[in-house]
């Protein structure tokens, strides 16, 4: 699948090129304000699993890796899917008053709203 | 080069920024899905608000285009769904599990990894998609909105009704 012949004959690398871009460095730079912003006023902190996910499903690593891996397989193929994500189509779609911003941001928070309180509420 | 350091700069400012508002954590992300813990909506409302005015106030001045996406009822609706039931389960949006991973949270590793996996699979799902979820393209002017010399002389007043006072507030 990672075979350079297999990348070139892909119809969707083809229409989204993947380059060394902005975009990438804004991804980066995302962490590195993060991480000043944090040190700097001594929020920073390791954890290795969020308290309430520790509270529904246990302390163990694994569970979360396998829950965490899932959740970002299904979100990043909705957010391709929808050609957004909460920043791309939720700030700077409803910033520029964009339609396809307002009904993608609305429709995150259903799936959101309805699959949080099925995991967590009443737990 | 420029416009990747430009990316850069305005990459630390967001994430900095993102981080003083607390809204990286994995707790205000379930908080906001489990509508008991509003920051997260209160801090996207005030950054769109603001946003917009800057925005329009740039493009009225011709110093910047307006760049945003092209609206597919189908893809959009389909996507924001899977979206929204991935982000319950990681926890995170992919800008805020970049940064979570900035403030120690390591644990946003995961969804990260999942999201690499998942770009590679809708890469190879893309033509199937394609063919069975999408629909017509409707482009970016599905609502009238305010163009310079623009025809649609309605929904650029109510846009320029509404957006100056907040700047005022």
């Amino acid at each position: 699948m990672a075979s350079p012949d297999h990348v070139e004959k892909n119809e969707y690398y083809n229409k989204t090129r993947v380059k060394f871009d902005w975009q990438f460095l804004l991804v980066i730079g995302i962490a590195l304000g993060a991480l000043v912003s944090s040190l700097t006023d001594k929020s920073f902190k390791f954890e290795a699993s969020p308290p309430i996910w520790r509270e529904r499903f246990g302390k163990k690593v694994w569970v979360r890796a396998i829950g965490g891996i899932l959740g970002g397989i299904v979100l990043i193929f909705g957010a391709r899917l929808a050609s957004g994500c909460p920043s791309g189509h939720g700030l700077s779609g409803w910033m520029q008053m964009s339609m396809a911003g307002y009904v993608a941001l609305i429709f995150f928070f259903i799936g959101g709203i309805i699959l949080a309180n099925l995991i967590y509420r009443g737990k | 080069m420029t416009e990747q350091i430009i990316g850069l700069v305005t990459g630390v400012l967001f994430g900095f920024l993102l981080q003083k508002g607390r809204v990286l954590r994995f707790e205000k992300q379930l908080g906001a899905m489990l509508l008991k813990d509003m920051t997260i909506v209160k801090f996207m409302m005030s950054a769109v608000v603001v946003g917009m005015v800057g925005i329009y106030a740039l493009y009225d001045l011709e110093v910047i285009e307006l760049s945003h996406k092209s609206m597919n009822l189908g893809a959009v609706t389909v996507g924001g769904l899977l979206f929204g039931i991935g982000w319950a389960f990681a926890g995170y949006c992919p800008g805020t599990a970049v940064g979570a991973l900035g403030e120690g949270r390591w644990h946003a590793l995961w969804p990260l990894l999942g999201m690499l996996i998942g770009a590679a699979i809708y890469a190879e799902a893309y033509p199937f998609m394609k063919e069975n979820v999408f629909l017509e393209e409707l482009g970016q002017d599905f609502i009238p909105r305010c163009h310079r010399n623009s025809s649609l002389a309605l929904g650029c007043d109510i846009h320029r009704i509404n957006r100056w006072p907040v700047l005022v507030l």
